[in-house]
């Protein structure tokens, strides 16, 4: 298993994460992501990925405090580490370098 | 610091009782479920104001659902990453490339296992149905049947499980320890619904009935329901017959108990009885209704036994100690002289014993013999061996092909443990496919084994199916896979790298295996044989009758006065079908007798001889038509005639073992020789005829038109089917049909309404055989499926073989070997191991069928020939197998076989 591969969907689940900072749980990033980038997306897909993001150390989590709503239930609070920021980071460098490589691009950027 | 404050406007949905919810608890790990479920919830709520509750409700379920993922499932499961794990994944991958590399082989292997599991799935289920009879009850550690013995002297011991009726209310009225009691009886009545009569056999129940016995009630109160004299209870089945989708509660059925029709009100409706129950019951009324059924004197006999007689204890109640106090009490109840005189004796036998106990007589509740369940486990187990044969020979036959990847996993550093581990789990892992096809080859053939095993089993995922599929895969798994990983885990690195290892090791032991296999199979073959000939032969012995061509029916008269007068009816009606008949040239001949054949015992009587010599005989009622329609030869004397009304009043026709009890060697113009036998007189003597089934002997037999000649003479009576007589019929062969529609018409213009419930002879005495016609067909598929297995497993062993003689058998031909001595080189060895194999199986098919065949007092012999055509049959299979592999050895060109590159 290699560490340093971040999937598709993952990259989006982290930079939502990012994104919702302190109130980055389960439910609040499949509305998230609906709401930013439209797309549908399956509660236990999202639990399942924030979970292997877990394992890999790009998040941690923690329980957030009770609420009247959601039945009285916790909320799993997931946060970006270091690590994760790192990575976040390296894959916006890398397709900024591709970005650039790609030539009519290029061309456009410099009118 | 978690607090729970339920917000009212989610109050109507309480999620701690969704059942999705708790299937998410069950398979969730405990640290992530409250993260996972608030977001649910979270979701849920949103959903019910986007889509209102209902599609909430469903979106909830599926989103619940889709966690049962192995993402979240087995997270934290394995709390540190061990290398196993990924070790585990190469196993499977290996296991995988190899069964697929082999396609042949796994196929082999796998279908042998899958038919060996199926068969035992089967039978467990039926193992289970036996060993639970009864169970069912709350209280069937608590029920008793009470059976009772009497010894009156010499050949004058009584052991029954009915009892006299004065029997249960005598133990409830002195026993304190006695909660409840059941008599239980089972007539045959005349039911009318509306325009249509049926012909029933209704349970008649003490009211405690439900108290006891634990059927569930569907509609209406059972406990009630026996109080009172007019209900009746129906089963299920019965209530769909009589009306339909309509609610049968308080409709009404007409009975003929007596004389006339009554009306019984339907209170209750239960359950279809369980298969596995000894009370079996459709229609069941109150016991208030005895007196209808019985005599005063019946009602009241200590010495006329009728009815079962149920107890049920008090809690905690030793029944050793409740016999104990029976005497005293059967001593005020009849009488000190004849309690002294019988040496009366009773005793409780729990109700669970009764199903598998054939030491007790059978009553009312059915009793089998357990032998048919061993046989069947054997069987099925028989068939299991067969294929986890072809799974060890088959693995160890292969193992030099995967020697390769041991050495090197040894050399890598594998340890034996390891090695051990992944050829066990490879072995369990063929087993649970053999398992998947397994049970889907158990469920379509259920239908078929119900058939032959006389049982309406239902196959159900519960805990006991868990347990015998789950228990079968470790076992299968275990035994088959564990020599063939103890011998390839054991190879040396070194000399299978350097490639020493040649032809393949343990011969002996695979030999010895497959020797196993043709012993069974072999063992097999020899006793389908023995049991087709025997059942032939029961089908084709001549009888002493002609059994083709008979059609019977049961007379109905009215249930009321004594029976003898129910008899007289009956034949008054017979004499009235046999001028109507007269008729149709489609009927040949047309008689009345009381007893059938193939429904059980005919009347048995006993009586005291003038040397004081206890006698037993049968008895049967008949007219004068009886012997020339049965076809029933003489051997002396002659039938009753018509014209001399004396044979009707006092003449006798006794069968040949008759008159050999007593040593007459003319018994024409003799008297029974009971002192109480009004003025008789033997007129005829009839050849031995099998009125009751090949499993016992002729008994003796004794025939009359005036049952008065009998009855009054002797001291016992044993009815076990009603005297009543039956019409029977024979027709002329060809117009069947035709000839039933005749006697239908004729049947509804004497009897009216009357069910005309016919059977035919022969079919009626087939079916007392039944159950060994059914063992023989399953013997016969077993037999199948074994040579089967066997042979594909011996063909697979031989192509291995080959493959390893190759060179070998290529050289011989270079040097101008023919094809023949080849052949003849390669055969040999088998002619050998067959040979053996029958050695070993002759004793045991032998000593085994003996057994079989002693249930039969009619049987065929055992015989050489038997055993010889079994070996011919199995040589000649075990042959035609190998010499497919041996001749495409034979036939290829040498050269393609030495030349290297």
């Amino acid at each position: 298993m290699n560490k340093e591969y971040l999937g598709e969907f993952e990259e989006l689940v982290l930079t939502m994460v990012g994104i919702l900072q302190d109130d980055a749980y389960g439910n609040a990033i499949v509305n998230e992501i609906k709401d930013r980038v439209g797309r549908e997306s399956n509660l236990s897909a999202v639990h399942v990925t924030l979970y292997r993001l877990e394992d890999k150390g790009y998040v941690k989590s923690y329980m957030g405090g009770a609420t009247n709503a959601r039945g009285g239930r916790r909320k799993r609070i997931f946060q970006v580490t270091n690590a994760g920021l790192a990575m976040l980071l390296a894959r916006k460098e890398q397709q900024v370098e591709l970005w650039k490589l790609i030539p009519r691009l290029n061309y456009d950027l410099m009118i | 610091m978690a607090k729970s404050n339920h917000s009212p406007s989610q109050n109507h949905f309480n999620h701690s009782q969704d059942r999705w919810l708790r299937f998410l608890r069950w398979f969730c790990p405990p640290a992530l479920y409250e993260g996972i479920e608030g977001d649910l919830l979270e979701k849920f709520e949103e959903d019910v104001k986007l889509l209102g509750g209902k599609s909430a409700k469903r979106k909830l379920a599926i989103n619940a659902l889709k966690f049962c993922r192995p993402g979240i499932i087995f997270r934290n499961k394995f709390s540190n990453h061990l290398p196993e794990i990924d070790m585990l994944h190469n196993y499977f991958k290996i296991a995988l490339r190899s069964l697929w590399r082999s396609k042949a082989h796994s196929f082999i292997n796998v279908f042998g296992l899958a038919l060996g599991i199926a068969c035992c799935l089967l039978i467990s289920l039926f193992v289970r149905d036996e060993l639970t009879f009864d169970t069912f009850h709350t209280k069937a550690d608590r029920i008793y049947r009470v059976y009772s013995r009497e010894d009156w002297g010499e050949n004058q011991q009584f052991f029954n499980t009915v009892t006299p009726f004065p029997m249960g209310p005598a133990l409830k009225e002195n026993l304190p320890e006695v909660e409840h009691e059941v008599r239980i009886t089972v007539n045959t009545v005349q039911v009318k619904v509306g325009e249509q009569q049926f012909n029933e056999s209704a349970m008649v129940a003490g009211k405690n009935f439900f108290d006891v016995f634990d059927f569930k009630v569907v509609k209406g109160n059972g406990h009630e329901v026996l109080l009172a004299q007019n209900n009746v209870v129906l089963s299920e089945r019965m209530a769909l017959k009589y009306f339909g989708d309509v609610d049968p509660i308080n409709k009404t059925i007409s009975v003929q108990l007596g004389e006339t029709f009554e009306n019984f009100s339907v209170k209750a409706i239960t359950e279809n009885t369980p298969t596995n129950s000894s009370i079996q019951y459709d229609i069941l009324i109150s016991e208030l209704n005895n007196s209808k059924l019985f005599g005063e004197r019946l009602l009241s006999s200590w010495f006329n036994i009728v009815p079962e007689t149920y107890v049920l204890l008090r809690e905690k109640t030793d029944p050793k100690i409740v016999e104990s106090k029976f005497p005293p009490i059967f001593k005020t109840a009849m009488g000190e002289e004849d309690f002294t005189k019988s040496k009366y004796k009773a005793g409780l036998q729990p109700l669970t014993d009764i199903h598998l106990n054939t030491e007790f007589p059978t009553a009312i509740a059915p009793v089998s013999n357990p032998k048919y369940s061993y046989i069947l486990i054997a069987i099925a187990l028989l068939i299991l061996i067969v294929g986890c044969i072809n799974f060890v020979t088959l693995s160890v036959g292969r193992s030099l092909k995967r020697a390769k990847e041991v050495g090197i996993r040894k050399v890598v550093g594998a340890l034996r443990s390891q090695l051990v581990t992944q050829f066990v789990g490879e072995a369990i892992l063929i087993t649970l496919l053999a398992m998947i096809i397994g049970i889907g080859l158990s469920i379509l053939n259920l239908p078929l084994f119900n058939d032959l095993a006389g049982k309406q089993l239902l196959f159900s995922w519960d805990a006991f199916t868990w347990l015998v599929v789950l228990s079968l895969l470790i076992v299968i798994g275990l035994i088959s896979g564990s020599y063939p990983a103890f011998i390839l885990s054991g190879f040396k690195p070194v000399s299978i790298l350097k490639g020493s290892i040649q032809g393949s090791t343990k011969q002996g032991l695979r030999k010895v295996l497959v020797g196993v296999q043709l012993m069974l199979s072999i063992f097999l073959i020899s006793s389908t044989l023995i049991m087709k000939k025997q059942l032939s032969f029961i089908q084709n012995k001549n009888l002493g009758f002609d059994k083709e061509q008979l059609v019977e029916a049961q007379i109905i008269v009215p249930r009321t006065g004594r029976l003898t007068d129910r008899v007289k009816a009956a034949f008054v009606k017979i004499e009235q079908f046999k001028t109507e008949l007269a008729n149709y040239p489609d009927v040949v001949a047309v008689c009345g007798s009381s007893h059938d054949f193939g429904n059980g015992e005919w009347t048995n009587t006993g009586y005291t001889d003038e040397k004081g010599i206890y006698r037993n005989f049968a008895m049967n009622i008949v007219d004068e038509d009886y012997l020339s329609t049965l076809k029933i030869k003489l051997a002396a004397g002659r039938g009753f005639l018509k014209v001399n009304g004396a044979d009707g009043r006092r003449g006798v026709i006794v069968n040949e073992a008759f008159a050999k009890e007593y040593g007459w060697t003319d018994a024409i113009g003799k008297k029974i020789p009971g002192k109480n036998f009004p003025d008789h007189e033997i007129i005829g003597v009839v050849k031995d005829f099998n009125f009751g089934s090949l499993y016992t002997k002729v008994r003796p037999l004794a025939m009359v038109e005036n049952p008065a000649i009998i009855l009054d003479g002797i001291e016992n009576i044993n009815i076990d089917n009603s005297p009543v007589p039956k019409l029977i019929v024979r027709l002329k062969p060809g117009n069947m049909n035709v000839a039933l529609g005749h006697i239908k018409d004729t049947w509804k213009k004497i009897a009216g309404e009357e069910e005309f419930a016919f059977s035919f002879v022969d079919q009626a005495m087939a079916k007392q055989y039944k159950g060994d016609q059914n063992l023989g067909k399953i013997v016969n598929i077993a037999t199948l499926l074994a040579v089967l297995i066997g042979s594909l497993g011996l063909y697979a062993l031989a192509s291995l073989a080959m493959q390893n003689r190759m060179k070998e058998i290529s050289i011989r031909k270079v040097m101008g070997a023919t094809d023949n001595s080849l052949l003849a080189l390669l055969t040999k060895e088998y002619f050998l191991l067959i040979a053996l194999c029958l050695l070993f199986s002759v004793p045991i098919t032998w000593y085994l069928m003996k057994n079989w065949l002693s249930t039969f007092e009619y049987r065929v012999g055992i015989s050489a020939d038997i055993f010889l055509l079994a070996g011919g049959i199995s040589l000649f299979i075990a042959l035609a197998t190998i010499s497919f592999q041996t001749l495409k050895t034979v036939w290829t060109n040498p050269v393609k076989n030495l030349k290297y590159e």
